[in-house]
Order: C-alpha cells, then sequence, then structure tokens
C-alpha cells in the first residue's frame, strides 16, 4: 500500500508526529488488537444484514459472494453444512448485501485539533487520524461500508460510505492528507451530515468536541432522528483535563490568532477544571437521554488500547 | 508609646520588609511564557467566573501579609507603653530580681553604725585565716560588722512579706574579681532563706571586684526569670575603682544598648552601704627580701613598708615576721601619723634551703584588716656546685679530698677560689659556692659530668682543654654558665680561634695584649646588668669606682647579642656577656685575670671583688637555679614554677590561701618543666606542691589588689554619669530601707508591649494561614482533574 506522503497538520509540533504516509495510520500492533473485534451494530440496520447484523429479512434470496470462516456469535443457520462435510470445518456463506453496516467517520480537523501537550507522544489529531483509520479499516475488514467527512467549519472532505476494497486506501489518503486548521463548528457540520447522509447508519464522530453541549446535543439529536446510530469519541489531551500548568503564562487561542489571555495558572485551575467537569456532564447526560455512546480519549493513553476496550464493551452489550 | 529599637534604620529596613509582598507580585507578574492552547473556552468561563471573588481573596491576602509583616517590625521595634494611669500593665506586675552583692576586699572595711549592719558582724579574719574565718561565727550586733555584713543584712530586707510579691524571684550574684553566681536559677520569695544563708556563710572578699561584670551576669539571670519586670539592685560600697564610672563599654556590655529617653528593660539601681568613716587603716605592703641570693644560714633581711591610709592616726602596734607560718621575729611600730609610712626591718637566716613563705603582719584593729599583712616568698640557695679549671694549676693533681689542699698547692688562683667560698661582705657564714678545683691537664678531667656543676669557671688556661673543646656548647645551651677568665697564659688561639670553633663567643683580638702606662679607670657601661645592679643600689658595697685596669686582652666581640657591661676607659671591653640557647644559658669573658699577682689590674685588692665574683657566679647560674627567684606577686599576675626535665612532674597542686586546691599540669618546654597558675586573685601564700617527692614544696606570696585600697567612693559626677538620660546605666541610688520603690507597682514606668503583639501577631497568622488554604484550595482544584469528579473517566 504505497500512498504518497502529505505534508503534516501545520500545528503538529514534531517530527514523531507526522506520518511517512496513510499506511503509517495502520501500525500492525494496533491493528491486530482492534480486528480481533467486530464492530458490532446495537441496533437493527436498515437493509439487508447477514452475519454480524441482525436483520428483520430473513431468509431473502441473496447472490452468493464468498466463504468465510465461522466465528463465535454467527447464527449456527448460515454455517454452510456442505462445506463442512467436505474440509471438516465451520464456514459462513456470505452474500453481496450482507455488507449492509454503513459507518460514516466523521472526523473533526480543525486548529484545536492540532494541541499537543509537552507529555504527549501524539497531536489530538494525530491521535484522531489514527483512530479514525483504524475504525475505517475494522469496518471495511468485516465488508461493512465506511465513509469520511473531515471538517473544521465546513465540510472539508466527504467520502460516501463504501465497501470496495479500493476504499480504505482512499480513506486512509483524505485522513492522512487533512491538516488541522482553521476554526470548528462541530454543531452545523452535523446537521450538515445528518441531511446529506441518506441512509441510515452509523456515525462515529471523532472530535474534541470545544462546542457549547447544548448545541452539540442539538446537532446528536438531528442525527439520531435521522436513525443513526451515534458515537462520539472525544479526544482530549491530558493536560486539557488536568491543566498541570503553575507559572504565570500567555495562552494563545489555536483557532483564533491574537487571541491570547495572561494568567496565573494556579488561579484559574479550580475554575478551569470545573468548566471543563460541567461541560463532560451535559455531555455525558446530553449523550445518554438520546443514547449515544460517548468516550472520552486521553491522547497521553495508547490509542489502540482505548478502542479496543470501547469495542469489547460494545460486543458484551450485545 | 516609644521604641526601644526605635532607630532610622530600623524603620527603612522595616518599611522594606513590609514591601516585600506587594514587590514579589509585580516582579512575579511579569515573567510569562506562551502557551499555545485549544481549549480557550473553558479558561475563558473559569476567569469570568472567579474573577470576582478571586480579587477579594487575593486583596484580602495581601493586606493579612502585610499586616503580619508591619505587626513582625513593630513588635521587634519593642515598643514601650509608658504612662501610669493609662497603663494597665504597669501596676503591680511581678518582678524578677537581680541581687549584685559585692564581695570584693574593700567589703571587709568595718561598715558605718546603722548601715544596715544587723546580721552577723566578724569579717576579722586575715588573710592566711581566710579559709577558716568567715563572718558566720560573729556575733549580732557586733561593732566589728563589715561592709559585706551591711550588705547581707540589706538583701535579708528582701525576704520581708510586705516587699515580694509571691511570683517575684531573687538571683544573687557576687562580685568578685569574676562574678560568682550563688543562685543558677532564678528563686522564688518563699525559697529565699537559703539564699540568705548561703551568703552569710561567705568568707569575707579578698579579690577586687567588678560591679558591671557582676551587673551583666545579674542580668542574664533575671533574663531567665518569666515576669516581664526585671529589676538589678547592686549592694555595694560604692568603690569607685569597682564600679568603673565613664567606662562606657563596660557599662554597655553590662546592661545592654540604651537608647535616650526610652524605658530600658532591666533597670539598675545602686543600694549603697557606706564604710565606716573616719576609722584608722594601716596598710602593710613592698615586702621584700635581700640579698638576691639568700643562702643557708646566711643572713638576709626582710622589709615591708607599713603605711597610714586612713584619716586618723594609728596608734603604736606590733609588727611580726612570719616564716612559713609560724612567728620569727617581733617588732613594734611607733603611732603613726595620717599618711606616714615607715619601712620595717626584720633581719633574720634561714636555718634550710629551698622555698619559705615569709609574711609580715601588723596587729592592727583597723577599718581594713585585709592589708594588714604582706606575703612573699623566699628561695634559700643550697651552695652552688662550681667547677674551676684553672691554668695556674697546671702540673697540680685534682685533689679528691678538697679545697684545703689544693689552695695549698698553688697561689695564684685563691682570690678567686676565695671569693667564690665567701661573700666578702660576711667572711664567716657558710660559702654559697662549692668549688672543685682541676687543672688542664688533669687526667681526671674528662671523667667528670659537667651537668653536675652549675658552672665552669676556665681560669688563665693557655687552650681549651680538648676533652671540653665540644662539650661546652651543649652544657651552655642546656642552661649553664661558662665564664672564661683570659690572663697572662692565655695564647691568642683560644681567644680568637676556640671560643669561635666552640661557638661560644665570636672575637677580634688585637696583635699584642693592650697595657696602659698608667692604671686606666674601669667604665661601668651598664649599671643595670644583672653583675653589677646590685652595687649600683647598694652603695655601701659599692666598689666599683676603684677598679682600674693595667693590661687586658684588647677584644672586639662580634656576636650582636654580646653585651659589654664593663669596659676600660679606653674602650675596650673587661666583662662580655652572652646568652645562649633559650634555657638561660650564657657565657662571661674576662679580658683581665683575677690573680692579683700579675699586676695586670687592681681588683682582687678591692672591696667589690669578692661580691662581684659571687654575683657573676650566680648570673651564670642563673639558668640553673632558673625560676626559683625570690617570689612576690601581684594580684592576678601568674605564677611560674620552671624546674629540670628531671623528675619528670605530672601534676603541681595549688593550695590557695583560703584553703582550696586545684592542680596545674607541667608544660615541657626546651627540657624544662614549666607549671603556670594564673588564678591567682586572693592575696596570701600560694603553696605549690608536685607529685614527686624528691621536689621540695614552693611558695609564692601574693599581694592584695591595691585598688581595693583605693578609698575614694562614686562622686556626685560618677552618680551623674550613671543616672545620665543617655544611657541611664543605673536608675538611681535606693536606701537599703526604699527598696519597695524598685519594686513596687510605682517603679514601671513602661511595659513592653511584645506580649500582646505577639499574640496579635499570632491571630494574624492563623488568618493569613486560613485564607492561603482556602486560596490555594481554590485555585489548585481537585487534584487528579476532571477525572476525579466523577465523570467518565478517559481512556
Amino acid at each position: 500500500m504505497a500512498l504518497a506522503t502529505q505534508p503534516s497538520p501545520a500545528a503538529d509540533r514534531t517530527a514523531a508526529d507526522h506520518a511517512p504516509g496513510a499506511t503509517s495510520l495502520l501500525e500492525p500492533a494496533a491493528l491486530q488488537r482492534i480486528s480481533r473485534m467486530e464492530l458490532m451494530a446495537s441496533q437493527v440496520m436498515d437493509g439487508y444484514v447477514q452475519g454480524l447484523h441482525r436483520s428483520p429479512h430473513v431468509g431473502f434470496a441473496l447472490d452468493f459472494a464468498q466463504h468465510r470462516p465461522y466465528v463465535a456469535g454467527d447464527d449456527v443457520r448460515r454455517i454452510d453444512w456442505r462445506v463442512f462435510a467436505k474440509a471438516d470445518r465451520y464456514y459462513i456463506k456470505q452474500y453481496e448485501v450482507s455488507t449492509n453496516l454503513r459507518c460514516q467517520i466523521v472526523l473533526d480537523a480543525s486548529a484545536s485539533m492540532a494541541y499537543r501537550g509537552p507529555n504527549d507522544p501524539l497531536s489530538k489529531f494525530r491521535f484522531a487520524q489514527f483512530v479514525a483509520a483504524a475504525l475505517a479499516y475494522v469496518v471495511l475488514h468485516q465488508q461493512d461500508a465506511a465513509g469520511l467527512v473531515t471538517f473544521d467549519s465546513r465540510v472539508r472532505a466527504f467520502v460516501p460510505a463504501r465497501s470496495t476494497p479500493s476504499q480504505l486506501m482512499r480513506l486512509l489518503r483524505t485522513i492522512d492528507e487533512t491538516p488541522a486548521e482553521r476554526e470548528s463548528g462541530i454543531g452545523p457540520i452535523l446537521h450538515e451530515v445528518a441531511e446529506r447522509i441518506d441512509r441510515r447508519g452509523m456515525v462515529v464522530v471523532i472530535s474534541d468536541l470545544f462546542e457549547d453541549a447544548g448545541k452539540l446535543t442539538e446537532a446528536v439529536h438531528h442525527l439520531r432522528h435521522k436513525r443513526h446510530e451515534v458515537i462520539l469519541l472525544q479526544v482530549m489531551s491530558d493536560d486539557e483535563l488536568t491543566f498541570p500548568f503553575r507559572t504565570w503564562s500567555e495562552f494563545e487561542n489555536l483557532e483564533q490568532a491574537g487571541d491570547k489571555m495572561k494568567l496565573d495558572p494556579a488561579q484559574v485551575r479550580a475554575g478551569y477544571l470545573d468548566a471543563v467537569a460541567k461541560h463532560q456532564k451535559a455531555l455525558t447526560d446530553g449523550m445518554a437521554k438520546l443514547n449515544v455512546s460517548h468516550l472520552l480519549l486521553n491522547t497521553s493513553k495508547p490509542f489502540d488500547a482505548a478502542l479496543a476496550t470501547y469495542l469489547a464493551r460494545r460486543a458484551g452489550r450485545k | 508609646m516609644s521604641f526601644l529599637m526605635g532607630s532610622l534604620a530600623w524603620w527603612v529596613v522595616g518599611a522594606a520588609a513590609v514591601s516585600l509582598p506587594v514587590l514579589i507580585h509585580l516582579l512575579h507578574r511579569q515573567k510569562t511564557r506562551p502557551v499555545p492552547w485549544a481549549a480557550m473556552m473553558f479558561l475563558r468561563a473559569s476567569v469570568l467566573q472567579q474573577k470576582h471573588r478571586k480579587k477579594v481573596d487575593n486583596w484580602l491576602l495581601m493586606l493579612l501579609r502585610l499586616a503580619v509583616l508591619a505587626l513582625l517590625v513593630f513588635l521587634l521595634g519593642r515598643p514601650l507603653l509608658s504612662g501610669g494611669i493609662t497603663n494597665p500593665l504597669a501596676s503591680d506586675a511581678p518582678v524578677d530580681i537581680g541581687v549584685v552583692v559585692d564581695h570584693s576586699l574593700s567589703t571587709r572595711r568595718l561598715a558605718a553604725d546603722g548601715a544596715g549592719a544587723t546580721g552577723p558582724g566578724g569579717g576579722a579574719a586575715l588573710i592566711g585565716d581566710a579559709a577558716s574565718g568567715g563572718s558566720a561565727g560573729s556575733a549580732p550586733g557586733d561593732s566589728r560588722a563589715t561592709v559585706y555584713d551591711a550588705a547581707v543584712a540589706a538583701v535579708a530586707r528582701l525576704a520581708d512579706p510586705a516587699l515580694l510579691r509571691p511570683s517575684d524571684t531573687v538571683s544573687v550574684v557576687l562580685a568578685e574579681h569574676s562574678p560568682r553566681v550563688l543562685t543558677p536559677l532564678p528563686v522564688p520569695r518563699d525559697a529565699l532563706g537559703g539564699t540568705l544563708d548561703a551568703l552569710r556563710k561567705q568568707p569575707p572578699g579578698l579579690s577586687a571586684g567588678s560591679i558591671p561584670d557582676a551587673v551583666r551576669r545579674a542580668r542574664e539571670l533575671v533574663g531567665r526569670g518569666r515576669n516581664t519586670r526585671k529589676v538589678i539592685l547592686v549592694v555595694s560600697d560604692g568603690q569607685r575603682a569597682d564600679w568603673q564610672p565613664k567606662d562606657a563599654a563596660a557599662w554597655t556590655a553590662a546592661v545592654g544598648q540604651r537608647v535616650k529617653g526610652v524605658e530600658s528593660a532591666v533597670r539598675v539601681y545602686d543600694v549603697p552601704v557606706a564604710p565606716a568613716a573616719g576609722k584608722p587603716n594601716l596598710t602593710v605592703g613592698d615586702l621584700g627580701v635581700s640579698p638576691a641570693v639568700v643562702g643557708v644560714n646566711r643572713p638576709a633581711a626582710v622589709t615591708a613598708t607599713v603605711v597610714n591610709t586612713g584619716p586618723a592616726e594609728v596608734p603604736a602596734t606590733d609588727a611580726r615576721l612570719l616564716v612559713d607560718g609560724r612567728e620569727v621575729a617581733r617588732q613594734s611600730v611607733a603611732a603613726l601619723p595620717v599618711a606616714a609610712s615607715r619601712t620595717l626591718r626584720f633581719d633574720h637566716s634561714f636555718a634550710s634551703a629551698n622555698s619559705h613563705a615569709v609574711e609580715v603582719r601588723v596587729d592592727a584593729r583597723d577599718a581594713l584588716d585585709a592589708d594588714d599583712a604582706a606575703a612573699a616568698s623566699a628561695y634559700v640557695w643550697p651552695a652552688l656546685p662550681v667547677l674551676v679549671i684553672d691554668g695556674q694549676l697546671s702540673g697540680a693533681a685534682l685533689d679528691a679530698s678538697g679545697t684545703e689542699s689544693a689552695l695549698r698547692a698553688f697561689r695564684r688562683s685563691r682570690y678567686l677560689t676565695t671569693a667564690l667560698l665567701s661573700d666578702a661582705a660576711a667572711a664567716d657564714t657558710p660559702p654559697l659556692a662549692k668549688v672543685t678545683l682541676a687543672g688542664v691537664a688533669d687526667p681526671k678531667l674528662p671523667a667528670l659530668e659537667l651537668d653536675d656543676y652549675a658552672l665552669v669557671v676556665v681560669n688563665d688556661v693557655p687552650a681549651l682543654p680538648a676533652v671540653l673543646q665540644n662539650k661546652l656548647l651543649d652544657y651552655a645551651k642546656s642552661g649553664h654558665g661558662v665564664w672564661f677568665i683570659l690572663g697572662r697564659n692565655t695564647e691568642r688561639g683560644l681567644v680568637r680561634d676556640q671560643l669561635a670553633a666552640a661557638n661560644l663567643m665570636h672575637l677580634d683580638v688585637a696583635d699584642q695584649q693592650a697595657a696602659a702606662e698608667s692604671p686606666v679607670l674601669v667604665d661601668v657601661r651598664e649599671p643595670q646588668h644583672p653583675t653589677l645592679a646590685g652595687f649600683a643600689a647598694d652603695p655601701a658595697r659599692n666598689g666599683l669606682a676603684g677598679l682600674t685596669a693595667l693590661k687586658w686582652w684588647s677584644v672586639k666581640p662580634r656576636d650582636a647579642d654580646a653585651r659589654v657591661p664593663l669596659a676600660t676607659a679606653t674602650g675596650d671591653p673587661l666583662m662580655i656577656d652572652r646568652p645562649i640557647g633559650s634555657n638561660g644559658g650564657r657565657v662571661v669573658v674576662w679580658t683581665t685575670p683575677v690573680d692579683g699577682a700579675s699586676g695586670w689590674n687592681n681588683w682582687p685588692t678591692v672591696r667589690a671583688f669578692a661580691p662581684l665574683v659571687n654575683v657573676t657566679a650566680y648570673h651564670l647560674a642563673a639558668g640553673w637555679t632558673k625560676g626559683q627567684e625570690n617570689r612576690r606577686l601581684d594580684s592576678g599576675q601568674p605564677l611560674v614554677w620552671t624546674g629540670p626535665a628531671d623528675p619528670p612532674v605530672a601534676w603541681a597542686e595549688v593550695t590557695r590561701p583560703d584553703g582550696t586546691k586545684a592542680r596545674a599540669r607541667p608544660l615541657v618546654r626546651d627540657a624544662r618543666q614549666i607549671v603556670r597558675f594564673s588564678d591567682t586573685y586572693l592575696p596570701g601564700r600560694y603553696e605549690l606542691r608536685f607529685d614527686r617527692s624528691e621536689l621540695p614544696p614552693v611558695y609564692y606570696g601574693v599581694g592584695i589588689d591595691r585598688r581595693e585600697l583605693d578609698e575614694a567612693a562614686l562622686t556626685d559626677d560618677d552618680r551623674a554619669w550613671l543616672a545620665a538620660d543617655d544611657h541611664k546605666y543605673v536608675e538611681r541610688s535606693l536606701a537599703p530601707t526604699d527598696l519597695a520603690a524598685a519594686l513596687g507597682g510605682g517603679g514601671g514606668k513602661g511595659v513592653e508591649l511584645w506580649p500582646l503583639l505577639a499574640g496579635g501577631l499570632l491571630a494574624f497568622l492563623l488568618a493569613e494561614t486560613f485564607m492561603t488554604w482556602r486560596v490555594m484550595r481554590r485555585q489548585v482544584g481537585p487534584a487528579g482533574g476532571v477525572g476525579a469528579v466523577g465523570l467518565p473517566a478517559a481512556v
């Protein structure tokens, strides 16, 4: 998978942060851990679903596509007994229309995502890129359709969900080529995404969610109204969660040049943490009401472990 | 309101300290570092939310910190609240009282009638009886009550329950040469009886006293008390020497730095106890033993001066001479008018060698007993062993049977030997020297042990015997004397080469011996030289004026340390004296002989000859006998004993006049042992005994501190200086019956406010701590960030 190396986002500050290409987004070790999971859709999907995705349309005639090995959780009724008789192994028959999960990954590429704390291995955006790539890989690997939306204050790229083999490369290239810049406006973007996705499916939002919790909830509500399953993956730096600064500092807004605040961090720390906590609580409460998964990812921890944990939790809930 | 530390510099420092928080705050603001930041929405929200409340808290905190510093500066400035009615603390606060009791020698004087002497009298013990004396045995009401007794009686008034409050404390210091503390811890009123008993049992003082030193010690003691008011009472006879008026350094050290117009923390009151006026007083002093070298059973004279130092005539009395504590002579002293003096002379022969204590005492019942005696010690010499190597004795064998036969064997050296064997002033007395004669070629000469002799006389020899050539320098360096007498037998090689080769003396020699046509008078160039001083001091024995010389060796000494006490009128040295080494060894060269018959000079025929020979011999033996001189020390002057390195002394025990003993360890320096003892402030006889029984005891006499005899009391001018507003070392004088004025409630004119302020400071500090905690808590927030507030933890 030789992809052209793209310049890294302007705000990403170290060489380690700069991916040499799209393939660097898929580290073998991380993929190995994640790909053991199947992305489970907890809702009944629209369309024809086979295999993992339960469908009300059982017994509908389908075009055979391929066999694949049986894994725990598959409906035993779908085991191809003929193959079993020949090969003494369990195989599932798969058909063309079994790729019915349509996962749209919405990646925040605003300048605020470019933050990288002194102790963070990756910037928030690089972290988000890895998460998006991993998700795309997993979704496509299980023959489902994956799409991508990158945005700042407007939609920067919109790749419709597909399950074709070339889709992964396209998604990875788009993810990797996207720099983190400009202001974010996640609320309007989600409204727009809700309007532009015609078939219901899964929408995974990867962002720091620095947006008014009310507006955000409203936007997510719109998506839910369109009967999408929504997963909010909130990426935050450890610094943003603990505010460890001690000396007098001048905080410069990453999204707005010239917006600076000179203050004593010790004085505002308590208030800051209070504001973060309130925001998070409002988000969590709002998302819980909408039955939306909200996962906070800390950039100081490995993204694959976080994702694997989440997927395992989803599998358990099924 | 006033301040004990109210200088301008202090307030400048204080203002700087108070402005410190503001400065730190401003400086702290200046340094910022840029941080690119994403979560500005939360930052903006927190700043808006907390701005107002923080502002108030921070201002409050800043004010509290400023107040703490200002209060600290104020407190360290030691504010003093003055004024009677408005001062709630001045009413009847308990007092820590330091009592300085003058225990100097002058307090042995009789007290004036009614000077508070209701306690036991006495104090009549003489110097030597100090240990057994004391005032404890005297009957109350004795008319011979001393100043010290009166002082103790004044202190005893403090035991009056009406005078002291239950929480008052008393500390007592005796003003002696160095202050002596009777009560290491402040004594409460109820336990004062024991302290008074201890005071009464003190033997009378013998040393000088320093009031400022004692006040300084008392100030340290009252500082240990818990009461806020501190008072020091100085009960003394007001002797000027003890009080050291006009000595600002001593008094500043005593009472601390005083600031004009500021009430001192510790106030000092003078409680004078007057000595009896008009009482006669005799003082014995200037005790001396002559001659300088005293031999066994040889006549010696003990002289002392008796002075009437009182204001009245002293009637006739007896004076006694005590040797080693036993009375050996007595004579009467006629009545002495005011300021008159008389020299007493006791003739006495000491029957045994070594050290003897000598004391002259007058039996006077006068104002001060301690100066009625004077003490010294006399060292009685055993005979000095002298080896005479005589060039005129050539051919004669060393006669083991003694001097008599040797004298028969030759004629020329008779003069020298005779002079050595007998002081011409008293020809029938036992000799001071024990002479061994030897010829140059004597076969027994090499076997002689030079160290057995105090000095070696090399008389008119042609050349140094080979056996002596290499020995004489070491012999002289170890503290012995070598005496070369040049004569007609002497060869030039001895004078020019051998003396230099032996490193004893370097001389330039003229080609020929100098000769005068007519006798040349001898020029005494150094009348104070030890060999000649006696002749200058005693005109009766001064025969030096008649000395003449006709012929002599014309030499010039080249050694820088060589002295020429005697020379011819033409300038040629007749006597050259040079010290050798550091142990008192020396070499003396006479450039003209003593044989009388040679016609070189007239010396053996003059009266001064025998004394001159003897004194020269003693001078040369000074290293051998170093440290054995007659001893009369002044108070405080250290006693020093030196002796040969053998036998080694482990310790020496000093018995003081009051019977107390102390041990001193000898130092060994240049092969001699040195014992030094500095605590000689008590007058009287000091006895030095050694752990080696072969060393006889040595006595020293220490005189009284003459300053204590000074009758001068503090003048009005002195008292005005002590109480001057500039420093106020002493508040004022109080009568012993008026102590309440110092201790009662009315005395407190100013009270330090530090206890109150310290409480306030503590309260401010607590408030500051609380505020800091409050602000810090708000500033820092939860320890773990948002994860700790119960929200879904970041993964």
